[in-house]
């Protein structure tokens, strides 16, 4: 037989006392919730201002004139029709210092308002509207057989890898792809890149196919010329390494290593 | 302590109505095909491992999306690569639960990470939560085979890269500059007549 008395307290003071307790606990826990809520609330609504304001997304060149321009490259979405992009800083074929500078591009479109030339173009060329990311650069004639991996400039692989620079063009699309790698040490990848020559290829490949790329200038300029990075309207590549005198305090070269290329031809399959 | 409460009530309406606002209402893509996006992720964790590398998501549309991801980039420089298969729910543009069920291939300096759901909302153009945590896009989400294929995903609340100098890619050598080689000699030097005119002074005392 079960007890039916009514449970007695034997202790009213501890009951009383048990009571304020977990009152308190529960006005405190309450409270923290309510400033974690608030905070939390905050914190998303001072992003979405900061976001508005400044996207962290987006990049930008400082150039040495002053000027700022968006790191936005020409885009091919489903609507078959690319999205705007900046002036570009040169049109392919234009002439810098260096050798063989100024030399016509093979795929050169005329510059600004070209696109729907362009991507008819690469239409017909087969080009994909969603590119694909590099995986290698293949340059036979200096030894070069990297893997490729999305980098900044103050992000460079730390082993045999070349940096495809974020902001820059997928391979076969237009705009400029920008590929660094290191000139010597433990992770040099570009150490001969001095020896390629105007009209030497190199191909860069993705999961969908091989993209040749044809050398089209070799010149040296300055850490702070940021303007080789610059979008191009037409598929184009940069290759960046390191030139020039070492300074070991500053612990780096005193110039920079540009070549610069255009698209050439597009092989099917990986 | 009745107003406390009172108050503490009304707050949390206002908070909860704020982000019943933010939350797009229910539609489900029924869009069939398949659709291949392209993710650029640079992330730095709190605890400061940095992610970069690009995910390829190759999707079979429809409601739900099965999706192949896989991963190819570094995490604090070192290579990483990574295969998954994931399930997408998707309601509109902006919300969508992503549940990775299996990680099929795993070679990164990290250990393997558990299969786990992802519950993204975008915020705000430019802001999304991913289970909570805020992160940055380049624009707006697109549901499954809705036009958009690449994205860009980075630390909010940083503001936009500027870059102002070409990469360094050079490793050189701290000997190879002629002032550093005669700065190694002549401290050295200096530093054994020191020692040798102080041993000579002590010599001195001592015979004294």
């Amino acid at each position: 037989m079960l007890d039916q008395t009514p449970l007695k307290t034997h202790n009213p003071a501890l009951m009383r006392m048990a009571l304020r307790w977990t009152s308190r606990i529960l006005f405190i826990a309450g409270w923290l919730l309510i400033a974690l809520g608030i905070a939390y609330g905050g914190l998303i609504g001072y992003l979405m201002w900061s976001e508005s304001v400044s996207p962290s997304a987006k990049v930008t060149l400082a150039l040495r004139d002053g000027r700022k321009i968006p790191l936005t490259q020409p885009t091919l979405t489903h609507s078959a029709r690319p999205s705007s992009a900046p002036e570009p800083l040169r049109a392919s074929g234009q002439p810098r210092e260096g050798s063989d500078a100024g030399q016509p591009s093979p795929t050169a479109l005329p510059s600004g308002g070209g696109h729907e030339q362009l991507h008819e173009q690469l239409n017909e060329a087969g080009v994909e509207h969603a590119p694909l990311p590099p995986k290698r650069i293949k340059i036979p004639r200096i030894g070069v057989d990297w893997p490729v991996v999305l980098s900044d400039n103050e992000h460079l692989p730390r082993f045999k890898g070349v940096g495809w620079l974020l902001g820059s063009a997928f391979p076969g699309a237009p705009g400029n792809m920008v590929l660094f790698g290191h000139l010597d040490g433990p992770y040099a990848t570009f150490g001969r890149l001095h020896e390629l020559q105007p009209g030497d290829e190199f191909a860069v490949t993705t999961d969908e196919g091989e993209f040749v790329y044809r050398v089209r200038s070799s010149f040296q300029t300055t850490p702070d010329d940021v303007s080789v990075l610059a979008p191009t309207d037409t598929p184009t590549a940069t290759l960046i390494t390191c030139s020039g005198r070492w300074d070991p305090l500053a612990r780096t070269y005193s110039h920079r290593l540009i070549l610069t290329a255009d698209l050439v031809h597009r092989g099917v399959g990986p | 302590m009745n107003r406390i409460f009172h108050m503490a009530g009304w707050l949390m309406l206002i908070a909860g109505l704020f982000a019943t606002g933010l939350l797009p209402a229910g539609v489900q893509a029924q869009t069939t095909g398949t659709e291949t996006v392209v993710i650029k992720v640079d992330v730095t964790t709190p605890s400061g491992t940095k992610v970069m590398g690009t995910v390829v998501a190759r999707r079979q549309c429809g409601s739900p999306t099965t999706t192949e991801l896989s991963f190819n980039g570094m995490i604090n420089g070192y290579p990483a690569t990574a295969t998954a298969m994931a399930v997408e729910r998707w309601s509109g543009d902006s919300s969508a639960q992503i549940e990775i069920t299996q990680i099929t291939q795993w070679e990164a300096p990290v250990g393997r990470p558990n299969p786990i759901t992802l519950n993204i909302v975008q915020t705000a153009p430019g802001l999304v939560t991913v289970n909570g945590v805020p992160v940055a896009i380049d624009g707006t989400l697109k549901a499954p085979c809705g036009g958009r294929t690449t994205y860009t995903v980075t630390n909010p609340g940083k503001g936009g890269e500027e870059i102002v100098l070409l990469p360094s890619t050079g490793q050189g050598s701290f000997f190879a500059h002629p002032l550093v080689i005669v700065g190694m000699l002549i401290t050295p030097g200096i530093l054994l007549v020191l020692v040798s005119s102080l041993l000579n002074r002590w010599n001195a005392r001592r015979k004294a």
